[in-house]
């Protein structure tokens, strides 16, 4: 079946571009890439990891114990680099025809 | 016998009344301190949205996320977070099982693709779930409910009845069931993968009804029954009746002195585990004593029912109190059968040996469904017998 990109599904990915990360640090990067709009919880969080692994998007690459509580790390491979920069440059693409479609409307496209 | 064992030896299974879910899920509980007891209570609590396979490799994961999530000092999991769990575990469930044409087979006894092995596996090997039983019943609801709306009720009294009896006998005997089915489905067989876990034909402990719980249901439903029977008799007292009682006394008797002679004194029994019946032994109570009711009060069956229901309760219920007020005062792993055997023969039970049973082989440390053999209970402050 093949995968679809979602919004949470993007952000993930892009939560994993600068290294391996687990599941508080993925919330976190998630934070930080939505400017705060987006907040996983861990029900969303680990269906979207499930998928992604699923996928060959990413993949486990360790485990460690912190506090007693387990960590499990996750890592983009490079199926799920190139993912997400294919979606990137569609998502860019669509901005550009977005503005050219606003440029007409100066109250609302004349920036 | 020279092959794999499958499950835990009885004194690995803890007793009581702690569901199979409450203890860490992997190998040794780890990764599962730091957190708030009753916060780690409510996290499982919530997992059980997600398939048993997923919980066991990644339950301790979710649960360290979700304690760095939580509110400092929280004690349960927010109903945001508990409702995120319950969404993402009915999704995955929907993900990793099979298409609906392959369900539907698999519910008529068909294998699915070897694909969804693991999720047979959960299935065949998942805790009794009074869920399943009440929807066997309801499924002969529906098939009575025809001859309700004609107005033959006696008719769908009979079914419901033979509907409530198949249904209870399924559930008593289902472990028993559900190890054949496990032996025929999951197997490896020709054509499956041969990589990864698979499951192997090995030998398990032989599982047994506890006799204390299973008499003191017994009791209950025939007394309820009794009673009622009595109750609706156009004549309560009558010879039959007369003679019913004493062959109950007597039978109570004679099954009463054998027990005591036996002391619960026997073999070692190191492959067999205890079914405790606790919570389900109110179940087949009310549900008996509802068709009790309805057969006395239904006006075709009703004399006959009063009758059969009296002379039955008469005979049978002195001999089933006997064998609970005195289960009562025996070890609690003593099993149902070996009451009857004693009671039947005058003999002490014989050694249980093991069965045949699908050993899973190839899984790692701490990833075999640990479910299978977890419903099985003993007491762990038994006295050793023999």
């Amino acid at each position: 079946m093949a995968f679809r990109m979602t919004e949470q599904a993007y952000l993930v990915l892009l939560a994993l571009a600068d290294g391996p990360r687990h599941g508080y640090g993925v919330v976190q990067a998630v934070v930080t890439l939505s400017d705060g709009r987006v907040r996983l919880g861990a029900g969303t969080l680990y269906g979207v990891l499930d998928r992604l692994v699923e996928a060959g998007y990413a993949r486990v690459s360790g485990e460690e114990v912190v506090d007693g509580r387990l960590r499990r790390y996750y890592e983009l491979t490079d199926e799920g680099g190139a993912a997400a920069a294919a979606h990137t440059r569609e998502l860019a693409a669509l901005a550009a025809r977005a503005k050219r479609a606003l440029a007409g409307r100066p109250a609302l496209g004349g920036a | 016998m020279d092959r794999p064992r499958g499950g835990s030896e009885p004194s690995d299974v803890p007793g009581g009344d702690v569901q199979p879910n409450d203890a860490p899920l992997l190998a040794g509980g780890r990764a599962t301190g730091g957190a708030d007891p009753g916060f780690e209570r409510s996290v499982r609590r919530w997992l059980r949205a997600y398939p048993p396979r997923w919980r066991v490799a990644r339950a301790d994961e979710v649960l360290g996320t979700l304690v760095e999530l939580a509110e400092p000092g929280a004690t349960r999991l927010d109903r945001r977070a508990a409702v995120g769990l319950l969404v993402g575990g009915l999704r995955t469930r929907a993900r990793t099982g099979p298409p609906l044409h392959q369900r539907i087979g698999y519910m008529l006894g068909l294998r699915t693709s070897p694909k969804y092995l693991e999720w047979m596996a959960d299935d065949l090997t998942a805790p009794f779930s009074t869920a399943s039983l009440l929807l066997r019943i309801a499924q002969f609801g529906l098939y009575c409910l025809p001859w309700w709306i004609r107005g033959d009720s006696t008719r769908a009294w009979l079914i419901l009845a033979v509907g409530l009896v198949a249904s209870i006998g399924d559930g008593i005997g289902e472990h028993d069931v559900r190890r054949k089915r496990r032996l025929r489905l999951l197997l490896t067989q020709p054509g499956d993968p041969r990589s990864g876990p698979h499951w192997v034909e090995g030998c398990g402990p032989r599982v047994r009804a506890a006799g204390r719980d299973v008499a003191g249901a017994t009791a209950t439903c025939l007394a309820w029954c009794t009673v009622i029977g009595i109750a609706a008799s156009p004549r309560p007292a009558t010879w039959a009746g007369a003679i019913a009682l004493v062959l109950g006394l007597v039978g109570a008797a004679v099954a009463t002195w054998r027990w005591r002679r036996w002391g619960a004194r026997g073999p070692e029994q190191p492959d067999r585990v205890v079914l405790r019946w606790r919570a389900r032994s109110a179940f087949p109570v009310v549900c008996f004593g509802a068709l009790a009711w309805m057969l006395v009060t239904d006006d075709v069956f009703g004399p006959f029912a009063s009758r059969a229901l009296t002379i039955i309760g008469l005979v049978v219920l002195p001999a089933t109190v006997a064998a609970w007020v005195w289960s009562l005062r025996a070890p609690r792993d003593v099993a149902v059968s070996d009451l009857a055997w004693v009671a039947g023969t005058g003999r002490p039970p014989t050694q249980d040996d093991v069965v045949l049973e699908a050993v899973p082989v190839g899984a790692p440390e701490g990833a075999r469904p640990a479910s299978l053999f977890d419903l099985v209970r003993t007491d762990p402050d038994r006295p050793a017998l023999g």
